[in-house]
């Protein structure tokens, strides 16, 4: 069976080329720097600039710093910190670190609350965002999407402050949110156009660091003179039909494929101008099916793919008046798609096209949820997983509201998250394509590597990522409340693992359980991987900061740190000795 | 037998001398009555159905059924879920369900497991479950072996069955929607496990086996779904090494452990009937039975042999089949003769509730269904269920068994045939046919010929009647029908008329008729019957349309579950249309636009068509049919010209292919 492995790495090999082909060019964000506090209105006290965080912040009630730049520290009586610009529509990314029992909050505006804490959002009305906030000292990720209040001439407002999305830590947490009226505890009450960002730390001691925006104006990039050429007939490379006759041609009021031609096979080129309100980098996008382009002045901007689609292009563009071709070519029997998007220096990402007409209505439940209520719950299914799907798994879902994905064939935890457990809607509508149990909370993803690994050169050898050839899974028991207990065996090693919420709830306990006798080769077990692994008091802080390895002290066995090829690992070398002495450890993030 | 030869050696030079007219293609009116709610109701009177009510809130998507001690079910779910059903036995059903076990990946099947407990096979593993503490809940999920995926939803792992050795077998269906139906090993196989979860490779050639099982003598057969290199639905005989057909599974005959030598690169697209191919390729296995596709079924699932010893009716050691899409029960019986496998299919039971995917027998030979349409559909209404099936005690006048002669066929009945309608010769009708082996997605039934009765001697007792035919071939399905039969007595007529015998092999013995050297005269292959061209289905635009591309061009496509993907068009009266109909499902499907409020009526004569049906592309003669396409393959289009209707109103759009057009359905709505 070993030509398996070898052709699913060499796939997995070939994915990763398409996707470094098809990285696409994007308008960078602004950094708002953090060398020192000059991006922030002076005045603001309790503040600090630092190179990074020492001591254990999960535990201590205030921020230690470490000398240098990049991070903003608020001590706990500092004042609120304000940029020293003013944003309407804004697109906000920022990491962020908190203390136990601190609720920090940004002022979108200076008066639109957005918590970062889990009591925060907890208070706010808003599970998911509880959810998805992880545990004191470790550093999370932000993302903001928000749409200012919009007001006319007189000064009335037309549409309300909105939130268009919020995610924390890669999980979508709010979309589409209202802001009705400022928050209580707003810095400038009276809403407007525009206002700046606010860090308040309220007796809330919060570390910030690479903080991103952009913010954008009301302006638009405006399309004039839409003309249009329509040829028929099966075309493979845009342009290739510039000779041709033109099958029809003419001015146009709406830019859409189906205002010319809704199906058929074709090429469809539009010409006109584009007004765009001021100098600077533009990125051009088009959504198609077929090959397409976009030439601005006579030079390409978004180049077509072959096989159908196009890359993306940045380009530099003066203010005011600039000639394009936009070409689509038609070849295939799906229906045709062409959708063209702008984004620009302080201009929102735009659609050029037009909505389509009659877009289709979804009609298929979007989640068939499966929730714990009175006992844990295991469901199998295939579990997305990068590089590869997961196809001998399982999810496990707590009443306490901590769940887990795991893989049967490397012994290990894929994922962990809080919040709603589970989707089911890819295995119990229709035929289920793709068969998938997926997480509906936000989930912290491991390495998936074999938790029981044999390494032939302990000193040299990496872990391995595949599962071992001489592991076998052999299912699992069920404690009354349903609670999995898994086995396996490797060579002659029995392992059970079991893996539950750990008392508060914060968590999951992991007990694994060896017995047998041990192999020639040495056998490890593997707790953590990361780019780093650090001690802290009782334990270990895996990463940048990402979760925590919690052990306890009166443990028999000694996990050790390995530094192999740029990774660490923090493992447990088996020793006949202490085999059969349980392994017991959490994991908190 | 040399007759076949005779017909080949002879038909060129004959063709265009026949003087007898042969009845080679009955209307549809003859030959098949649409499923009717009297039939239904007269087969309720012998064999009469309950539905077993489910609770609000339980998903009973059954895919397997377990009859335990005390008159209980185990019914797996597609959701992964065991349930232990008490008192669906009550004559007025109020069954009370306890979960057993969940959290399983589409389970299709539970047995009992020797050690204690249960074995199910979920898609990736078979699984040992046992209640260890008696608390009614499984609370052992032990790996007995795994199973190689890599993660199409087509990869279906039926079973397992106990084997009379003690192991275990478990049949896995072909991959589907990627560049190979066999992306990981041993898919389209039926495998062997032992109790120390070794896997023993079996037969090869599978393609979507959703029922199997070991006779009483200890033979394998399973159920095959019309597909890819499966012409129609069918029954096979299963020893070790054959392979059945499908190519997808001789992607792992070079593995260790194979016993299958033919390797992918022997197959070819044959477009032969399959018994012709393997006289060339003896290592490929016809099937025992065909079931002739859209007559006997549309997605052959679960089989089940009637060990009831007489309690569920006359049929005992008949195997019974169950059918998805067109929610019936089919009956089977089966002979050996020359060591090959052979036999009839008979209609039995249909009106049910939903997708017959699982048949059990439980205590008493009654009979349970367990049901879903999810992702397929059915004729039946209900998304799931179950139903019982028991015998009334009352016996119809029913084909009993057909065996074969060397000359033609035994009937035997389940009571006294009447002797006046028995000896009549125009009692009966006899017609051969079969279906081409080749990569296409199914197979019209293909060179149709009649079978002319030669003589009839009925049996003293008036319980068999024995019939000699002409044009005998062997490989082909011989469809006998007796319409004109009468029972003994009462004067009433079968319950069901038709058998369809697979000839695999003519058996020894005595004729009845001797072998007469002028049938070669009568037995003429017809012409290759050319596909019927429908003026219905214009396939370029009218002369007289200015823009040859039309005035609109849609584009109207298909989603998995019977749909179509805008079942809502809205388009202006007298648009030049353009249509193209392109097919992204697994399985074959047309459109047929019909006047406003017809589709269904249209259907339903389409499901009328019976064996005609292919040729026609399943549209039926009748004018609320306005235009329609061909049938298109997974992956086609066909595309047609016409003008929309005038009159604006909402017109019916249907697929047509039998037990779709229940489901299957959009409106054009045609506006001023």
């Amino acid at each position: 069976m070993l030509p398996l492995p070898l052709s699913l790495r060499a796939w997995a090999v070939a994915c990763a080329l398409v996707v470094v082909a098809r990285a696409q060019p994007v308008l960078p964000a602004e950094p708002v720097p953090l060398s020192s506090l000059s991006a922030f209105k002076p005045g603001a006290t309790g503040w600090s600039v630092a190179g990074d965080l020492a001591g254990d912040p999960r535990t201590t009630s205030t921020l230690e710093a470490v000398a240098g730049t990049g991070v903003l520290i608020a001590a706990r009586d500092a004042s609120p910190l304000l940029t020293g610009w003013d944003h309407g529509d804004l697109q906000l990314d920022l990491e962020f670190l908190l203390l136990a029992g601190t609720e920090p909050q940004l002022l979108l505006q200076g008066r639109y609350a957005l918590p970062l804490s889990a009591a925060g959002w907890s208070r706010r009305g808003t599970p998911a965002g509880a959810a998805a906030v992880r545990a004191p000292g470790l550093w999370q990720r932000l993302r903001v999407d928000f749409k200012a209040p919009r007001f006319d001439a007189s000064g009335a407002k037309t549409s309300p402050a909105m939130l268009t999305q919020v995610v924390v830590n890669g999980f979508v947490v709010a979309r589409g949110v209202e802001l009705a009226a400022p928050d209580a505890g707003a810095l400038a009450p009276i809403e407007s156009a525009a206002g700046p960002l606010a860090l308040v730390a309220s007796g809330s001691p919060v570390a910030i660091r690479s903080v991103n925006v952009k913010r954008f104006t009301a302006d638009t990039v405006a399309v004039g003179d839409l003309r249009y050429r329509l040829y028929a007939g099966s075309f493979s490379t845009p342009g290739s039909y510039d000779q041709e006759t033109p099958k029809s041609d003419g001015a146009l009021t709406r830019f859409a494929h189906g205002a010319v031609e809704k199906s058929g096979r074709y090429a469809l080129v539009f010409t006109g101008s584009l007004t765009v309100p001021r100098a600077g980098a533009y990125r051009f996008a088009i959504e198609s099916r077929g090959p397409s382009r976009l030439l601005i002045n006579g030079q390409p901007v978004v180049t077509p793919i072959d096989r159908g689609g196009s890359q993306p292009g940045v380009v530099t563009l003066t203010a005011g008046r600039h000639e394009f071709r936009a070409d689509l070519v038609h070849a295939i029997s799906n229906p045709p798609q062409f959708d063209l998007t702008v984004e620009g220096p302080g201009i929102a990402p735009q659609a050029l096209t037009a909505a389509p007409a009659n877009a289709r209505a979804a009609t298929a439940p979007v989640v068939i949820a499966v929730e714990p209520t009175d006992r844990v719950l295991l469901q199998r299914g295939f579990v997305p997983f990068e590089p590869r799907k997961r196809l001998y798994a399982a999810a496990v879902g707590t009443p306490a509201g901590v769940h887990y994905a795991y893989d049967f064939e490397t012994g290990s935890l894929l994922h962990a998250w809080r919040g709603s457990f589970l989707n089911t809607v890819d295995m119990w509508e229709n035929r289920g394509n793709d068969q998938l149990a997926r997480a509906t909370g936000p989930v912290l993803t491991f390495d998936g590597k074999p938790t029981v690994g044999l390494l032939e050169y302990p000193r040299t050898t990496g872990w391995p990522d595949r599962p071992e050839d001489l592991w076998v899974a052999k299912g699992y028991t069920l404690e009354p409340n349903g609670q999995p207990v898994f086995q396996a065996e490797l060579a002659a090693l029995r392992i059970s693992d079991r893996i539950a919420p750990t008392a508060d709830g914060r968590g999951l306990a992991r007990t694994l359980q060896i017995k047998g006798s041990l192999p020639s080769w040495s056998a490890w077990v593997l707790l953590a991987e990361g780019d780093r692994i650090t001690p802290r008091p009782g334990g270990w802080v895996v990463g940048d900061r990402a979760w925590y390895v919690d052990w306890p002290a009166d443990a028999v066995h000694k996990p050790i740190i390995r530094s192999v090829n740029g990774r660490q690992q923090l493992a447990i070398p088996l020793a006949g000795s202490t085999l059969e002495a349980p392994i017991n450890y959490s994991l908190v993030w | 037998m040399r007759l076949p030869v005779l017909f080949l050696a002879s038909a060129a030079a004959l063709v265009g001398q026949t003087t007898t007219p042969l009845v080679n293609n009955p209307s549809a009116a003859e030959r098949f009555v649409a499923p009717s709610d009297s039939l239904v109701a007269r087969e309720n009177g012998f064999w009469k159905r309950t539905i077993i009510p489910v609770p609000e809130g339980i998903v009973l998507e059954v895919s397997g059924i377990l009859p335990i001690e005390g008159r209980r079910l185990l019914v797996t779910t597609r959701r992964g879920e065991v349930w232990l059903v008490e008192g669906a036995y009550d004559a007025e059903p109020k069954p009370r369900y306890t979960l057993f076990a969940s959290g399983l990946h589409e389970p299709l099947g539970i047995t009992v497991a020797a050690k204690g407990g249960y074995y199910v096979a979920q898609r990736q593993e078979v699984t040992r479950l046992e209640d260890t503490n008696g608390d009614g809940r499984a609370d052992v999920f032990e790996t007995l072996s795994k199973l190689p995926i890599a993660g199409s939803y087509h990869e279906y792992a039926f079973g397992p069955i106990i084997a009379p050795n003690g192991n275990l077998r478990v049949a896995l269906n072909v991959a589907f929607g990627s560049a190979t139906q066999a992306p990981s090993p041993w898919r389209g196989w039926m495998l062997e496990i032992t109790p120390a979860g070794r896997t023993i490779p079996i037969a090869a050639g599978l393609r979507s086996p959703a029922g199997f099982l070991v006779t009483s003598k200890g033979e394998w057969f399973f159920t095959d779904n019309q597909g890819e290199w499966v012409g129609s639905g069918r029954l096979t005989h299963v020893a070790p090494g054959d392979f059945a057909g499908h190519p997808a599974g001789l992607a792992s005959s070079r593995l260790p452990g194979s016993n299958v030598d033919l390797v992918p690169e022997d197959i070819r697209d044959f477009a032969e009937p399959m018994h012709e191919v393997q006289k060339r390729l003896p290592a490929l296995k016809p099937p025992a039975v065909w079931l002739p596709h859209t007559i006997l079924g549309i997605s052959n699932a679960g089989v089940i042999e009637d060990l009831s010893e007489g309690k569920f009716g006359p049929f005992a050691g008949q195997l019974f089949v169950g059918d998805q899409g067109q929610s019936k029960i089919l009956r089977v019986s089966l002979e050996e003769v020359k060591g090959v496998w052979q036999g009839a299919a008979y209609p039995f039971r249909e009106g049910f509730q939903s997708g017959i995917l699982r048949l059990a027998q439980g205590e008493g030979g009654v009979m349970f269904a367990g049901q879903t349409a999810r992702g397929w559909g059915s004729v039946g209404p209900a998304q799931y269920g179950l139903e019982r099936v028991e015998w009334t005690q009352q016996t119809p006048f029913e084909i009993k068994e057909v065996r074969a002669q060397p000359d033609g066929f035994v009937l035997t009945f389940t009571s006294p045939v009447d002797r006046a309608s028995a000896e009549d010769e125009g009692s009966y009708r006899v017609a051969g046919f079969t279906y081409l082996y080749h990569r296409a997605y199914g197979s019209a039934p293909v060179n149709r010929m009649a079978c002319p009765v030669r003589r009839v001697v009925v049996s003293p007792d008036g319980l068999s009647v024995r019939i000699a035919v002409a044009c005998l071939r062997e490989g082909y399905v011989h469809e006998i029908r007796a319409p004109g039969l009468k029972a003994a007595g009462n004067g009433e007529a079968l319950l069901h008329d038709t058998a369809y015998y697979t000839m695999n092999r003519f058996p020894a013995g005595d004729r009845i008729v001797p072998l007469d050297i002028s049938e070669a005269e009568l037995c003429v292959q017809p012409a290759a019957t050319p596909p019927i061209v429908s003026a219905k289905r214009p396939v370029t635009a009218p002369s007289d349309w200015v823009n040859a591309e039309g005035e609109q061009s849609l584009v109207l496509g298909t989603l998995p579950g019977l749909k179509f993907d805008t079942p809502l068009i809205t388009i202006k009266a007298g648009t030049r249309l353009r249509l193209v109909f392109r097919n992204t499902d697994d399985m074959l499907h047309n459109f047929v636009l019909t006047v406003p409020g017809r589709g269904q009526a249209v259907g339903d004569a389409a499901m009328g068509l019976g064996l005609d049906g292919a040729a026609r592309g399943y549209v039926p003669e009748s004018a609320d049919v306005i235009v329609h396409t061909t049938v298109v393959q997974p992956g086609e289009s066909d595309t047609i010209f016409f003008t929309v209707p005038s009159a604006p109103g909402d017109y019916d759009f249907v697929c047509t292919f039998p037990g779709h057009a229940q489901i299957m359905t959009g409106i054009l709505r045609v506006t001023p």
